[in-house]
């Protein structure tokens, strides 16, 4: 049986694949991170969360 | 999870070697205190988890496993305690074996060595809850708020939910810092260029209408859209470029005056307020040598925490248990909280201040590249602008921002005094600068705004970047936020549910309505329970310590299955229903029965009504008990294993030794004579002492069983149920050919005659008393062997049926 922990980050992946700005890629980081044995840090989450694809601005 | 079938025990505590089988059943272990029951919770619960939950915690400083696992008389010979758990997994379908010494308890032999089954093992270590005390079970109910929140959360294995939420608001705040800081710098170049363009809005229009004034005095093509890659100075030549590398005049005069506004203005005013409770807090630190330990403690904690991923301290390496280390640490946490406050207060003035740096050297920079300041000044300019980068990045630690309290009381802007009179040279300087022509005044004023739009795309662009980083940060922490929080209120919402319905079903007869309320917030969770309709109130406001006893214990059944679902097939309950009365217990049994039936509960009590209620409600079997009559250091627990009794009466007159067999029946027929007066409602004379003598309760037992047939023939005659008939019939006349072999009716009417003399018998004479003994009992239990209980009254007041516990056997006794 799946512990409350492990279904709230489930859910968690599935609202952020459906939240703006989190693409496919992203959400399979942030899946990659928390599934991990060890608890990421922050400096990790922010790593992948500043991997944004940079755009002209006018 | 698992089912127990067998454990054995060797010179482990109070016990010096002991089998007992379990054959994934309920089981009971009886016996009065001191007689080694809890010998057997910690058996289990060490082989499980390598832990004795009753030598940790409170109070328990002195003792360790290591030297208070073994049994006292092989206390240096930890090698010897061992515990072997023999275990049916339901999801492998298969038995598994794991064996444990308190010499090498973190290297349980396991059989068969395979992942799958390594891997229960490894899941079951971290469940020490399936082994409670009632002193652990009561604490969920009468613990203060914060307290249950945080034992209800070790032990629905919650920790992790805080953990995860504690990463996402670091990385939070992290990138909500980087976009402020990009932001102040997009700021700052925007000020920069417009400035230079002398236009108080950056607007395309008023933009493209500087540049294109120059462009026309100097025949190249007007712009007109301004696009993301629009050149500014486009069409100039390279000569013309290299040539206009100097700034405008007007642009270097709009520099030194916007340095000087803020001058004027002092750097410092924006975050004047910031600053004043910045220097209020670095005072307390100064002043109370105890906070910034406190401070420098919640930070060293908080880091720990965050480090903590695996079995082992970060600080000390060595192996912890790690939900205990982290409720440990967060309770010290929740000491430093207002160190805590103190803390936070600080490091965000330091952010702010670090942010206003940017902008200060946003107006600095420019004016100290304009070619009339002298090398001295450039010197001044370089290590001020230099300094304050420095004295910002210091700022990004606690012990930087407390080490330059200082530096915030004189200014921390630090401006130079030699400033305004640099200021005033060098704008002497500009003015003085021979006026170039028109098309070259034009030419480098093209050239600086692409030059001041390229830095204003750059840092745009990068600000913009941090924006989006800082919504995904703010947006995955709100998201995990409002996931979690989701959770927990439907889990507290099942959990109050199923602890209402199980402490309804225990006390159906006086709190039928009874509900619960569960307030998880900020920590707490807070809990209130109906009394008797008068209002919601604290368990331990007006409940009794009975009443306090089975909600803790229904609370706990509540938990563990929202825990573990399906997967809650076992658990030890040692004496936790110790303070609830006779007729409780007996709906306790009821409810472990009914709503608990794929759970092996492995019950300990000193209390043989209620070991005998389990039996007779069928929670456990007949052979699934052990009771313990007494303990000495030698032997260990002295045992009357009730299952066996037949075979060792059999065994002792193998041995010829009649008085050793008469003795065994002799207790047996004691224990059992209570079980069954008590279970068919036997009368017998009331004794203050409950000193009852077993021909008596016998006699009355076998009286009552007399009535209940009479009462269940007349019964199904009134309903003209043949088969019915037939059966009581043939019960009937088994019970008079049982009772006249054992001599049964003579010793009904003369109880004197009774087992004093049985010990000077012959073996061959005895066995015939052993032989209708043993069929007199049969009469009384069910013939099932998977049920085998005692038969018993439905209602036990005004009954309607004679039955067993899973209704094979059942007389009505209710003639129409």
């Amino acid at each position: 049986m799946a512990s409350i922990q492990e279904d709230i980050l489930e859910e968690f992946y599935r609202r952020l694949s459906e939240a703006e700005g989190f693409t496919e890629e992203k959400v399979k980081l942030v899946r990659e991170l928390f599934s991990g044995s060890k608890k990421p840090k922050a400096a990790d989450v922010i790593k992948v969360f500043s991997q944004s694809p940079k755009e002209e601005l006018p | 999870m698992i089912q127990i079938e067998s454990i054995h025990i060797e010179e482990f505590r109070g016990i010096r070697d002991l089998t007992l089988n379990m054959d994934r059943g309920s089981f009971a272990v009886s016996g009065p205190n001191g007689s080694g029951k809890s010998g057997v919770v910690d058996a289990i619960q060490f082989a499980l988890t390598g832990e004795i939950g009753r030598l940790k915690g409170a109070g328990t400083g002195d003792l360790s496993l290591a030297e208070h696992g073994p049994h006292v008389e092989r206390r240096s010979d930890p090698d010897a305690a061992a515990v072997r758990l023999t275990v049916y997994v339901p999801h492998l379908k298969r038995s598994a074996t794991i064996t444990r010494t308190v010499k090498k308890y973190k290297q349980p032999v396991i059989a068969p060595n395979e992942e799958a089954v390594r891997a229960v093992f490894a899941n079951l270590a971290e469940h020490l809850e399936v082994t409670l005390s009632r002193r652990d079970i009561i604490k969920f109910i009468l613990t203060e708020a914060t307290q249950r929140s945080r034992d209800v959360q070790t032990l629905l294995k919650l920790d992790d939910i805080d953990l995860v939420r504690a990463t996402l608001k670091t990385t939070e705040n992290k990138l909500n810092s980087e976009y402020l800081t990009a932001k102040t710098q997009a700021e700052a170049a925007e000020e920069s260029l417009k400035r230079h363009l002398d236009i108080p809005v950056l607007k395309p229009e008023d933009l493209l209408l500087a540049v294109n004034k120059r462009r026309t005095l100097l025949a190249l093509r007007p712009i007109t859209e301004l696009k993301k890659d629009t050149d500014l100075s486009e069409g100039l030549s390279s000569g013309e470029t290299q040539d206009a590398n100097s700034l405008t005049k007007e642009t270097a005069l709009a520099d030194l005056k916007a340095l000087r506004e803020t001058e004027t203005s002092g750097p410092e005013s924006a975050l004047h307020e910031t600053v004043t409770v910045l220097l209020q807090n670095l005072g307390k630190v100064e002043k109370d040598s105890s906070l910034l330990p406190l401070i420098k403690r919640h930070t060293f904690i908080q880091t720990g925490l965050d480090m903590m991923d695996s079995q082992h301290c970060p600080l000390c390496d060595l192996d912890w248990d790690m939900i205990e280390l982290r409720a440990h640490l967060r309770e010290k946490l929740e000491k430093s909280k207002e160190a805590k406050i103190v803390r936070d207060q600080i490091v965000e003035a330091g952010q702010k201040v670090s942010t206003e740096i940017v902008s200060l050297r946003g107006v600095i920079d420019p004016v100290s590249k304009l070619p009339e300041v002298s090398k001295d000044a450039s010197t001044r300019f370089g290590e001020w602008s230099g300094g304050l980068a420095v004295f910002s990045k210091s700022l990004s630690s606690l012990e930087g921002i407390i080490g330059a309290k200082e530096r915030f009381e004189a200014g921390w802007a630090a401006t130079p005094d030699s400033l305004l009179g640099d200021l005033d040279t060098i704008r002497a300087q500009v003015m003085a600068r021979p006026d170039k022509s028109a098309t070259k005044d034009a030419s480098a004023f093209l050239v600086l705004a692409q030059e001041r739009m390229n830095i204003l795309r750059m840092a745009r662009r990068n600000a913009e970047e941090k924006r989006a980083n800082a919504l995904l940060g703010k947006a995955a922490y709100k998201t995990y936020c409002d996931v979690s929080e989701e959770a927990l209120i439907t889990l507290y919402q099942e959990v109050e549910q199923e602890f209402g319905s199980c402490y309804r079903f225990i006390n159906q007869d006086d709190e039928g309505e009874f509900k619960a309320q569960f307030d998880a917030t900020d920590g707490k969770l807070g809990l209130l329970v109906d009394f008797h309709k008068r209002g919601m109130f604290p368990p331990a406001a007006y409940h009794s310590e009975g009443h306090q006893d089975g909600m803790g214990v229904c609370l706990y059944l509540a938990l563990m299955r929202r825990v573990m679902g399906n997967d809650f097939t076992f658990a030890v309950l040692d004496d936790v229903v110790m303070s609830v009365d006779s007729q409780h217990r007996r709906q306790f049994c009821k409810l472990l029965k009914t709503k608990f039936p794929n759970t092996q509960f492995v019950i300990t009590t000193h209390d043989q009504v209620w070991a005998r209620q389990l039996r007779s409600e069928g929670v456990i079997g007949s052979k699934s008990s052990v009771a313990f009559h007494t303990w000495t250091v030698e032997t260990g627990p002295v045992l009357d294993e009730v299952a066996e009794v037949w075979d060792k009466i059999e065994a002792d007159l193998g041995k010829n030794d009649v008085p050793a067999a008469a003795g065994r029946l002799r207790r047996h027929l004691e224990y059992v004579a209570a079980d069954l007066a008590d279970e068919l409602g036997a009368k017998v004379s009331y004794k203050a002492d409950g000193g009852y003598d077993m021909g008596e309760l016998l006699s009355a037992v076998i009286g009552r069983q007399g009535d209940l047939l009479k009462s269940a023939l007349k019964a199904a005659k009134s309903w003209e149920d043949t088969d019915q008939i037939t059966a009581i019939e043939a019960l009937q006349n088994a019970r008079s050919e049982i009772l006249a072999a054992s001599n049964g009716e003579q010793w009904v009417i003369n109880k004197a005659i009774h087992y004093n003399g049985w010990a000077d018998f012959s073996k061959n004479d005895f066995r015939p008393v052993v032989k209708a003994f043993k069929e007199l009992l049969q009469q009384f239990r069910c013939s099932k062997p998977k049920c085998d209980s005692w038969l018993s009254l439905t209602p036990r007041i005004d009954p309607v049926d004679l039955r067993c516990a899973c209704g094979a056997f059942r007389l009505n006794l209710k003639a129409k």
